[in-house]
């Protein structure tokens, strides 16, 4: 924290935020990795989302549904190849509203052990 | 002794909890002989949008408060959806991906210079909640004055850069819940001294009559009551599904009662469920009182009125394992059970519906906790010995 006697520059505070507002440039049009990543982000959420409106889950597959997305949340994890096709394939089938409960049970175990694979893959 | 609160939104129909925990934190205050301004935007709340100035500029009375709002910025949101999307998805934004996100999350450059032309007069400025421009950047004017009651939650906002700075410059930060204070210590290292627990106020002397409520919607059955948002984010799905596996392993009239708004999250309602939605607050107090157990499922609350609610209408809670908000508040207590998986839903509810000792022993003893904890003196008191002191 500044020294009580330190004045700040409400001015120069000003100006930031004229700065930030002025720029309209969208973020990082050019980085594929990123959009990817941003699009099998939003699959995930739309996959609990679904899967839990429609109340076809039990409450066991919804947990193992937040444990899936939890270390998908991590650095670590995002460093990993996760667009492979048989993780986005998983992900379109839970999204289908005619999937029924057993059908997302076994893919999300498919999914689990995919994702199980690749992180000793890549040895994190 | 003067302060002012600075937030993006304010009013009597301003939705949101941090809103209300303004409102009802400064107006206690004010009535406590501090005289208390509000410094908020002409905006009216979230949901009306970051930049529809629906109020007039100006300065008004809100009871004993004095209201002067000024215009917000209405910038080109275009860079806006895409970085917020890419914070709730756990993405790092770089700095100056920041700054754009932040100065298009409410900002009033009226706002930043009134307080910097009228800093002296005031001894405190109050700021909440965490992540909006007047927060980020309204910080900066006064930091050796400026105390934030950010209202935190774990979610990717609380990890931008400019929120670690505001956090690091503050005097003081302000928790409303202990699992609230862990997790910033945890992510800003911000040690007692600085970080202090101080919990929200609660209205202890409601009034409740459960043969009322029985009379009113015609219920004669025992239920089991939720009160809230009736939708996925506070896990109102779960509560319903575990409900209808116990009601069939325990057959017998026990109902769900659900009240509250927003749409239900499940297509079609079991029939032991009965949907009331909206209420008034009076028929949602009178329903705490005829309840055999108020269950609140969510996994992500801040405070949670409801449950104190239920305490004071003497009905004892039960809580999901893990909200460590609520968990907390229970285990501290004594005022209740939490669950986790079905079979802890299903133990958990049983002991509660058929031990009646244990479940009036569990409201007293939440009923008290409350008292202890969350009057609105006791947290007077604490916002006057702890946070607006310069030892």
């Amino acid at each position: 924290m500044p020294e009580p006697d330190t004045k700040p520059d409400v001015d120069a505070i000003m100006e930031e935020v004229r700065q930030g507002m002025q720029d309209t440039d969208m973020p990082r049009p050019d980085d594929s990795d990123e959009a990817d990543r941003r699009e099998l982000r939003a699959s995930l959420r739309k996959a609990t989302e679904t899967a839990s409106v429609l109340g076809r889950c039990s409450g066991s597959m919804r947990g193992k549904l937040c444990k899936l997305l939890a270390p998908l949340a991590l650095p670590v994890v995002e460093q990993l190849n996760l667009h492979h096709a048989a993780v986005v394939t998983a992900l379109k089938h839970i999204r289908r509203p005619g999937t029924d409960a057993e059908d997302i049970e076994e893919r999300l175990s498919r999914l689990e052990a995919e994702i199980e694979a690749l992180k000793q893959e890549k040895g994190s | 002794m003067r302060v002012a609160f600075v937030c993006p939104f304010f009013g009597k129909h301003a939705a949101g909890g941090a809103e209300f925990a303004a409102r009802s934190v400064a107006q206690h205050l004010a009535e406590s002989g501090i005289a208390v301004d509000i410094l908020t935007t002409c905006l009216r709340d979230l949901p009306h949008g970051l930049t529809n100035n629906m109020h007039p500029p100006g300065v008004s009375q809100d009871g004993p408060l004095t209201v002067r709002r000024f215009k917000a910025e209405t910038p080109i949101m275009a860079p806006f959806d895409v970085l917020n999307d890419s914070i709730i998805d756990g993405g790092t934004l770089t700095p100056r991906e920041e700054l754009q996100f932040m100065s298009r999350n409410v900002n009033s450059l009226d706002l930043l210079r009134y307080m910097g032309d009228h800093e002296a007069d005031y001894d405190w400025f109050c700021f909440i909640p965490y992540l909006f421009g007047t927060t980020c950047f309204g910080v900066r004017v006064a930091p050796e004055k400026s105390v934030m009651i950010p209202c935190l939650h774990d979610e990717g906002y609380a990890r931008l850069g400019m929120v670690h700075e505001a956090m690091a410059n503050v005097r003081r930060v302000v928790f409303n819940a202990e699992a609230e204070q862990r997790f910033a210590r945890a992510t800003y290292g911000i040690d007692e001294d600085r970080g202090i627990y101080v919990g929200l106020g609660v209205d202890t002397d409601i009034e409740s009559d459960g043969d009322r409520f029985r009379r009113r919607f015609g219920i004669d059955d025992p239920f089991v009551l939720y009160a809230g948002r009736r939708d996925t984010t506070k896990n109102v799905h779960t509560l319903i599904a575990q409900f209808e596996r116990y009601k069939q392993d325990h057959p017998g009239p026990l109902k769900l009662v659900l009240i509250g708004p927003a749409d239900l999250p499940v297509a079609t309602v079991p029939d032991d469920v009965i949907d009331l939605g909206f209420v008034s607050p009076q028929e949602k107090h009178d329903a705490y009182a005829a309840a055999e157990v108020f269950c609140q499922p969510s996994l992500n609350e801040s405070f949670s009125y409801v449950i104190m609610e239920a305490w004071l209408c003497g009905t004892p809670c039960l809580v999901h394992e893990r909200c460590e908000v609520t968990h907390d508040h229970v285990v501290r207590s004594g005022g209740g059970l939490y669950f986790d998986s079905e079979a802890d839903f299903q133990a958990a509810l049983n002991r509660l519906l058929t031990d009646s000792e244990l479940s009036r022993q569990m409201a007293d003893a939440g009923r008290r906790y409350v008292f202890e904890n969350f009057s609105w003196e006791r947290i007077v008191q604490r916002f006057r010995d702890e946070v607006f002191t310069q030892a």
